[in-house]
């Protein structure tokens, strides 16, 4: 990938364009970033617009139920998420009971030309980095499940309604279930994809309603219910964020920019979830407590060697951090960090709910 | 107990012990490879890796100050989907660059190609109850040949191992010797029946000795951490994990007035998979790690504890790749380069 860079044409920019590796090192000499007013431990700013897309989902949706999309945006970066819920049917086979011969949640990243002037993204193909971030995403969404994928199997013949599921699973694979393809679109890009396509993933799926359906054994066919839905948030106990850092010249740099992971030898992403514990279930129609939240680590991936100075236990005390004090010492960055993105998430999904209900009631 | 929840295996081995690694130089002739390793952990899970290099590069490809690395990595059965395509770029190719001298060889090519030679079915050992299956990692993502599952964490260590031989092998300058491990944590039941504990330790705080006895704690949902997991630990495990070292140098310390050297392993590849960290692993580790080479204070300082666990799990592979992996390899290397009877230096003269 090509370097990317600001297109002014004034001397630091040409700077920075001639000469990358001088210009970043003294950019981090005086603990600054270039392009940007943060310093090398902070995490941008994060916003969040949740159901953008009207049209998203199916046409016979109820005006009242949200569209299963969301727009994030983390620095410069912007990834707009929707989700399609189609229904597949899996072949029969005698196979143990916990495998699967598809899907259940199909990401997919779409980097279109107009995100990035500098960066060569060409349409068409996915190239290799937008399979390996897909390939990414997959396994962070596997790895933190945030919810139990028996949830998207639909019950034979009339049985309970969605939602009971689970105990079905047990006897083999379902006749039809939901996939989801969480197709992202990235419309702007300054590094960071991970990030930004994650939390546009998650809050989407937290915004998805599926009808309740059951698969008719007469007829051959899903019959879904047009006016009764239910949440798939209700039923999400995790909310899975991902996080990334760069090593350059052993400085550590959380959430680089693409002109900086270009650059930098080493890399690290991590999917940090929520664990909610399960005395809270019982709280969850009332209040939710948002301190508290335990975050712990899913999936991680990193290359590159581990060293990094510019990160301490503590205050002045200046010992190298390497391998594996310094992934300890980046998950508790990222950890601080995604307490503040749920917040942001929490109060995002308040207002679409107040909203909701306000339709509801209107319409009745 | 523990000896009687026997394995398909007439062996069960210990939680940290590998399974016998089997190393193939030169495995394909010279006219259609500059070298070719092929690397087999147990009799199973097998990697064969060539490598081309330096050859001439494509114009739009080529790089005036280094080689262009490419790595293509394919698996046992089925299309290279996604996640073929994402291990060799993402994964391999980024590991391959920090050992390789890539600056030696400007305008150039090496092409890396990884081949999945073997893959272990997972073998259901006696005593276990297909029923409980579904305790196994739920996952959204197909299972395989489908091309969108993902490599088992045994079949990508197998793959790194092979490329970073190959290279070796093929004489191009390297920094380090790479050592991939895969690591599972599996809840204790698994553990149990496909693996030797050396039966309950007595000591009231539950610490996790490095034979891999296991606590009082009595819990059936407590994990265990194995190195080398096969195909079936896999599936049942709660979480897995790769982790690459780059062997390079010792580090010597003095003990007592004697000098003593370590290889030293600085971590250059993690791939974790899988779920949360159990918590109750973390204090009994902290309280009483025997070893404190993990330097317990410090750690308990640093905010997130449920990383104490992940923390050992990297402390374990480190010591497989330190104790098993690289004297393999450099024996490999002895007997090919200075005959079965070797006369080299005990400390080896071959410089890795």
């Amino acid at each position: 990938m090509s370097s990317t860079t600001p297109a002014s044409t004034d001397s630091s920019s040409l700077l920075a364009r001639l000469h990358p590796s001088h210009y970043l090192s003294t950019h981090l000499s005086h603990s600054s970033r270039p392009s940007s007013s943060r310093s090398p431990l902070d995490f941008p700013d994060v916003d969040l617009n949740l159901g953008p897309i009207a049209s998203s989902s199916s046409s016979n949706r109820p005006e009242w139920i949200p569209s299963p999309s969301a727009l994030a945006r983390v620095g410069s970066t912007t990834v707009i998420c929707s989700i399609t819920p189609s229904i597949v049917y899996p072949p029969q086979m005698s196979t143990p009971s916990s495998s699967q011969a598809s899907s259940t949640v199909v990401p997919s990243i779409n980097l279109t030309p107009l995100s990035s002037p500098s960066a060569d993204f060409q349409s068409g193909a996915p190239s290799n980095f937008a399979q390996c971030t897909t390939e990414r995403l997959y396994e962070f969404l596997d790895s933190s499940l945030p919810f139990e994928p028996e949830l998207l199997h639909i019950p034979t013949e009339g049985g309970e309604a969605a939602g009971a599921g689970v105990e079905e699973a047990k006897r083999g694979p379902p006749r039809a279930k939901w996939c989801l393809f969480a197709d992202c679109t990235v419309v702007g890009y300054d590094g960071a994809l991970l990030e930004t396509a994650m939390l546009a993933i998650t809050a989407a799926l937290r915004q998805l309603w599926l009808p309740k359906s059951v698969f008719s054994l007469d007829e051959n066919v899903v019959i879904a219910s047009p006016a009764d839905y239910w949440s798939l948030s209700a039923h999400m106990d995790s909310l899975p964020l991902a996080f990334s850092f760069a090593i350059y010249d052993e400085q550590l740099l959380a959430c680089p920019s693409s002109f900086e992971a270009d650059l930098a030898q080493s890399s690290m992403a991590m999917c940090l979830s929520a664990e909610k514990a399960k005395e809270r279930k019982a709280s969850r129609s009332g209040k939710r407590e948002d301190t508290g939240d335990e975050w712990s680590l899913c999936a991680m991936h990193s290359t590159g060697p581990l060293r990094a100075t510019n990160v301490a236990l503590s205050p002045g005390k200046g010992k190298p951090l390497g391998d594996e004090e310094l992934i300890a010492r980046c998950l508790a960055l990222a950890s601080a960090r995604a307490g503040q993105i749920a917040a942001t998430l929490r109060a995002k999904e308040a207002d679409v709910e107040s909203a909701m209900q306000k339709a509801r009631g209107a319409q009745q | 107990m523990s000896s009687q929840a026997s394995s398909s295996r007439a062996q069960p081995r210990t939680y940290n012990a590998l399974r016998p690694l089997n190393i193939s130089h030169g495995v394909l002739p010279l006219s259609h490879s500059t070298g070719s390793t092929s690397f087999s952990l147990g009799h199973s899970q097998s990697s064969l890796a060539s490598v081309q290099g330096p050859i001439e590069v494509r114009i739009r490809d080529e790089l005036t100050d280094q080689a262009t690395l490419q790595c293509t990595a394919i698996p046992l059965r089925g299309q290279q989907g996604v996640a073929a395509n994402s291990f060799a770029v993402g994964t391999l190719q980024k590991a391959l660059s920090s050992v390789v001298l890539l600056h030696r060889y400007p305008r150039s090519l090496i092409q890396v190609t990884v081949q999945t030679t073997d893959e272990a079915k997972a073998s259901t050992p006696l005593g276990w109850d297909r029923a409980q299956s579904s305790a196994g990692r739920k996952s959204i993502r197909p299972r395989r040949p489908h091309p969108d599952a993902s490599w088992t964490m045994a079949e990508r260590a197998t793959s790194v191992n092979a490329a970073g031989l190959a290279l070796i092998q093929a004489g191009i300058s390297c920094s380090a010797t790479i050592c991939a491990v895969s690591v599972a944590v599996v809840p204790r039941k698994v553990a149990r029946l496909t693996r030797k504990g050396k039966g309950r330790a007595t000591a009231a705080s539950g610490a996790m000795d490095e034979d891999g006895s296991d606590s009082e704690d009595g819990n059936e949902a407590a994990q265990i951490i194995l190195v080398d997991p096969d195909t079936f630990e896999e599936e049942q495990a709660a979480s897995v994990h790769l982790f690459a070292f780059a062997m390079a140098g010792q580090v010597v310390s003095c003990d007592d007035g004697q000098l003593k050297g370590e290889p030293e392993a600085r971590l250059i590849l993690v791939e974790s998979e899988g779920g949360k960290v159990d918590s109750r692993l973390v204090s009994s580790a902290a309280a009483t790690s025997k070893r404190g080479a993990l330097q317990p204070l410090i750690i308990s300082r640093i905010a997130s504890s449920p990383s104490l666990q992940y923390l050992e799990a990297i402390r374990r592979a480190r010591s497989a790749a330190v104790g098993k992996i690289h004297p393999a390899i450099r024996q490999s290397f002895d007997e090919q380069l200075l005959g079965s009877g070797k006369q080299g230096d005990a400390d080896g003269d071959v410089v890795m």
